[in-house]
């Protein structure tokens, strides 16, 4: 079955068309790598996901609802591009709120924060205000706020920029203990070596359109190529020179 | 850290700008071009000065009818002179209202506002004096609010020696004065009974009214003059009411004080 | 609780949050009391101490500061969202806009009625002490009316968060708060003074902008006037009821429209 269904969707603004005919759908169970270049429309699209827009024309779909309806949002969890969360509350304060926004009770937001922060790794700063963290420390708070009401689907812009190395191998490790658990997750990223570890398929974004998509082995062919070949030679990119071919 | 710092810096910049104030006259004392125990804020003000201590006047007047403000009410606090008015009287406060009488907003904002006419009276009146009090501080030249000081502390409030002080100050400041000197001689001979004193700040009056030649210093001439004879008369002395009497004819034959002044030569020579 | 409940009482939390947290409270009551003291202590032409022109100053700052208050709290609920991008973890929950709206709304007016609540205890302390009179009805009334002041100026500067720039919106609300307590009783007397297209503007005004100087009992209260009918307040109460609703709908429909 289907978490999460795009048809045919564009998206304009003005003239720039950012999502261009992007038909794309994900399993459930499933781990999708959204890449493409800078600008190539992957936070548009996570945003019609979100319902934050709708699309000009075509369909989107996320566990079988229609996004803009908040009730389809009850079993997503998203974690945005780069969020500065509110700089006076402190994190378990972030988590009660969206836990309260996430319709949770004061008990399961505290039970559910009590697991969510060590494994964020925020205990230290835990009675911090959020003002004082630094870009990696926010990024953790958005993931344990991303998490925190158990969502069957994680859709995550960019989840790795900004960690360091040993908080990347703990979010790699935690997206595929989800995927253990049977949820679906379904990230954007420039981290093309993250992708290739974790994804079961990768899709690849080019001004708005789909040009590629399917996991990392059917995509490299018989040539055993590594992702990032495989990413330059399907935007068409001269892997010496960087220059448009 | 950095709008901690500027905040600080605000504070400190104020109160260097208030210390500046105080000590630069006091230690310059002839030296600046400013009236000695004036300050920087008194200088920097000006002529607007006045205008101010009007406002403040006028706010005196507001809380004298209750907080509301009457600007037709032509007996009010900056209007009253030394004579007790007749305060009974129907005002209608209504009367620009009267083609929104079916605005819904206009009937609110007259029921939640005052309407009503009322003015202030006895022991109250020291609601009055902060205002006054100011308007006075505010410009030394506003007559109208020593008159009006005068007026609250003496009889409304019962404080004559108050309103001596008061206007004492006032003289000193406007030394060309008749209207102050004058309402110090009605003060001296109604409150304190001290027919010298009066006599003395009648005659003060007198002179420096001659410096003027309006027709409000011919009447404070003729009340002045009225107010020496009755004077005179008290003392028995008949010569010096004949001579107000032909000061005062010389001036208004048919005025109500020389007509007055007429009635007492004639009641002290009559049987 | 149900969940719109308790959507509703965290978004609310974190508006009341931000504003103790910021501590403009405390530089609010410092600023008063630096104000106010020396005149507590003044005793013109040495005479005997007045206590009306205190009152009426204590009630002015609580005016100015209770509107900054109001204006401020709730032209911040917005914005900052924008400016932070938090506004879309927020809304990737399942909130609908409208919700998201009214708890923030609710929660702008409980931080800026809790603030009006110590601003009136501080003031009637205070008059208590000089006039001898310890919280008369007609005070109990100007807090009830000064309550549907803030319900109104907080929607207000809601809508206008929503519509202009930061900046513009606190000049425009500063603007209309001062202007309508000022002259809004006088509005029609002006109209009918003015040449014809001044007269159209002024009635306009008269009829659509926020009449703030209906909750404005401060003239009452200092020259201890007696208290106004129970009818006036309610009508007054369901004026602003009736005020905020519509800005609140209007709101609704520009946050419905807007993209992110
Ligand atoms: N609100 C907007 N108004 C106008 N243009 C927009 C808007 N949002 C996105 N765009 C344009 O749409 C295109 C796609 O943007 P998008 O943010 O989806 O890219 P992206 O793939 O997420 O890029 P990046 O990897 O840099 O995050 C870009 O050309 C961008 O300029
Ligand atoms: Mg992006």
């Amino acid at each position: 079955m289907e978490a999460l269904i795009m048809e045919e969707v564009v998206k304009a603004f003005g003239v720039v068309r950012a999502v261009d005919g992007l038909s794309l759908s994900v399993q459930q169970g499933e781990i999708l790598g959204f890449l493409g270049a800078n600008g190539a429309g992957k936070t548009t699209s996570i945003k019609m996901l979100l319902g934050f827009f709708r699309p000009d024309r075509g369909r989107v779909e996320v566990l079988g609802k229609d996004p803009c309806d908040p009730a389809a949002r009850i079993k997503i969890g998203f974690m945005p591009e780069t969020a500065y969360y509110y700089p006076f509350l402190n994190v378990r304060e972030l988590l009660a709120l969206y836990g309260g926004l996430c319709g949770m009770g004061r008990e399961s937001i505290a039970r559910r924060t009590e697991t969510l922060i060590p494994r964020v790794g925020l205990s230290e700063a835990g009675k911090r205000p959020l003002r004082t963290y630094s870009k990696g420390m926010l990024q953790r708070a958005g993931i344990a706020q991303a998490l925190l009401h158990d969502p069957d689907l994680l859709i995550l812009d960019e989840p790795f920029t900004g960690l360091d190395p040993l908080a990347r191998i703990q979010l790699r490790d935690l997206i595929l203990d989800l995927r253990r658990q049977g949820k679906t997750v379904f990230f954007s990223s420039h981290e093309l070596s993250e992708a290739e570890l974790i994804c079961d398929r990768v899709a690849i974004l080019r001004q708005g359109r789909l040009v590629s998509c399917g996991s990392v082995r059917e995509l490299a062919g018989d040539g055993g190529q590594n992702l990032e070949r495989i990413f330059l030679k399907v935007l068409g990119v001269d892997a010496q020179g960087g220059r448009l071919a | 850290m950095s709008r901690d710092c500027s905040r600080w810096m605000f504070l400190s910049f104020a109160a260097a700008v208030v210390l500046l104030g105080r000590a630069i006259p006091a230690a310059f004392d002839d030296g600046m071009p400013q009236v000695r125990g004036e300050d920087v804020l008194a200088q920097v003000l000006g002529e607007t000065r006045l205008a101010v201590s009007q406002a403040l006047l006028a706010k005196a007047d507001e809380y004298f009818h209750g907080g509301v403000r009457h600007k037709d009410c032509d007996h009010g606090l900056t209007e009253c002179g030394y004579d007790e008015h007749d305060h009974d009287h129907e005002h209608d406060a209504n009367e620009h209202d009267a083609h929104h009488k079916f605005d819904p907003w206009c009937i609110i904002n007259r029921r939640v506002h005052v309407q009503e006419h009322r003015h202030m009276k006895g022991a109250e009146a020291k609601e009055l004096l902060p205002w006054l009090w100011a308007a006075n501080r505010m410009s030394a030249d506003n007559l109208q609010s020593i008159q009006a000081s005068v007026y609250v502390l003496n009889s409304m409030l019962g404080n004559p020696a108050a309103a001596r002080d008061m206007l004492q100050q006032g003289i000193a400041k406007n030394p060309c004065s008749a209207d102050l000197e004058f309402v110090l001689g009605e003060l001296y001979l109604r409150s304190f009974k001290d027919g010298a004193k009066a006599e003395t700040a009648f005659r003060a009056a007198l002179e420096k009214n001659i410096l003027q030649n309006d027709e409000d210093a011919r009447l404070l001439r003729l009340r002045t003059l009225f107010y020496l004879g009755y004077l005179s008369k008290l003392k028995g002395d008949i010569a010096g009411l004949r001579q107000h009497l032909l000061e005062a004819e010389e001036l208004s034959p048919q005025h109500i004080c020389t007509r007055d002044l007429r009635n007492l030569l004639q009641q002290s020579e009559g049987p | 609780m149900r969940p719109i409940a308790l959507q509703i009482s965290a978004l609310s939390k974190l508006a009341v949050l931000d504003l103790y947290r910021r501590k403009d409270l405390a530089v609010v009551f410092v600023l008063g009391g630096v104000i106010l003291a020396p005149l507590l202590f003044f005793t013109p032409f040495g005479v005997s101490t007045a206590s009306r022109y205190t009152n009426e100053l204590a009630l002015l700052l609580v005016w100015l500061f209770s509107a900054v208050i109001g204006l401020g709290v709730s032209a911040r609920l917005f914005p900052p969202e924008f400016e932070s991008r938090t506004i879309y973890p927020l809304l990737s929950k399942p909130v609908s806009r409208g919700t998201v709206l009214a708890g923030k709304y609710l929660g702008a007016l409980a931080a800026s009625l809790s603030a009006l609540a110590v601003f009136y205890a501080a003031y009637g302390l205070l008059a208590g002490v000089r006039q001898g009179v310890w919280f008369p009805l007609i005070f109990w009334q100007a807090l009830f009316l000064h309550a549907a002041f803030m319900v109104v100026v907080t929607a207000l500067s809601l809508l206008g968060s929503l519509t202009l720039t930061a900046s513009a919106n606190l000049t425009m609300c500063g603007l209309l708060t001062v202007g309508m307590l000022v002259f809004g009783q006088r509005l029609p007397e002006l109209a009918t003074a003015q040449p014809v297209p001044g007269k159209w503007v002024l009635y306009a005004i008269h009829w659509i902008a926020p009449h703030l100087e209906f909750f404005d009992l401060r003239q009452r209260l200092v020259h201890e006037w007696p208290p106004i009918g129970w009818g006036v307040c309610v009508a007054v109460w369901l004026y602003a009821l009736c005020y905020a609703a519509a800005c609140l709908a209007l709101a609704s429909v520009v946050l419905r429209r807007k993209k992110f």
